[in-house]
């Protein structure tokens, strides 16, 4: 599993259970993951960007979800 | 009263949108507004927007002109006039498949337009406009 595959397995429990490992999270929140690891959470994307690049700068790795239902964007 | 003013296309509203880059400058999209285009994520653009992207977001599911899971980013983007800047979610994909007119490099979706106070477009003696505003 890569570094990318972890962090989706996370992302996808928060999604659907609001929860990751005993920790729940609450709709609005900003979760940013690296390497399997939750790293930040926040009320704000910028928040959670910046808690995520200070730790490894490289935009490539680690992501910043939104605590929400899922939403399918449609493109008309 | 802080509003910006966009020359519309023959076929087409369009709004022309700067991206910060994460290593600094920035790069201007012109973008075809859609409030048709609904859900979390706020532009499309193509992949050569992917040096614009600060984090990556989770794949989203989408219907329609695109179709399935998207690759998607966080970037953030201004519009200098109203002194406004924002971090949005960005799809980035190949755009070929969206038939945009020449010129045009993505689309601005509802939640994009929803960060302003007002938007629209209107028709002046020169012809067709669109607008954002603050107030």
């Amino acid at each position: 599993m890569n570094e990318k595959e972890r962090n989706l397995r996370i992302a996808e429990s928060i999604l659907t259970e609001f929860a990751w490992n005993g920790r729940t999270f609450r709709e609005g929140q900003y979760v940013a993951l690296l390497d399997g690891k939750i790293v930040a959470v926040t009320d704000n994307p910028d928040s959670a960007i910046s808690a995520l690049r200070a730790i490894d700068p490289d935009p490539q790795r680690g992501m910043v979800m939104e605590v929400t239902h899922p939403v399918v964007d449609v493109i008309r | 009263m802080a509003a910006v003013y966009f020359r519309s296309l023959d076929e087409a509203e369009v709004i022309d949108v700067e991206f910060l880059k994460p290593q600094g400058g920035v790069r201007l999209f012109k973008l075809l507004v859609d409030s048709g285009f609904t859900g979390k994520s706020s532009v499309v653009l193509g992949q050569e927007a992917s040096e614009l992207v600060r984090a990556q977001v989770p794949p989203a599911q989408v219907s329609r002109a695109l179709q399935g899971a998207q690759d998607r980013g966080w970037v953030t983007c201004r519009i200098p006039e109203l002194n406004s800047q924002c971090t949005i979610i960005a799809i980035i994909t190949d755009t070929s498949v969206l038939s945009l007119p020449p010129g045009v490099q993505g689309m601005a979706g509802l939640s994009f337009l929803r960060q302003f106070a007002r938007w629209g477009a209107e028709q002046t003696a020169d012809g067709w406009r669109f607008f954002l505003s603050n107030d």
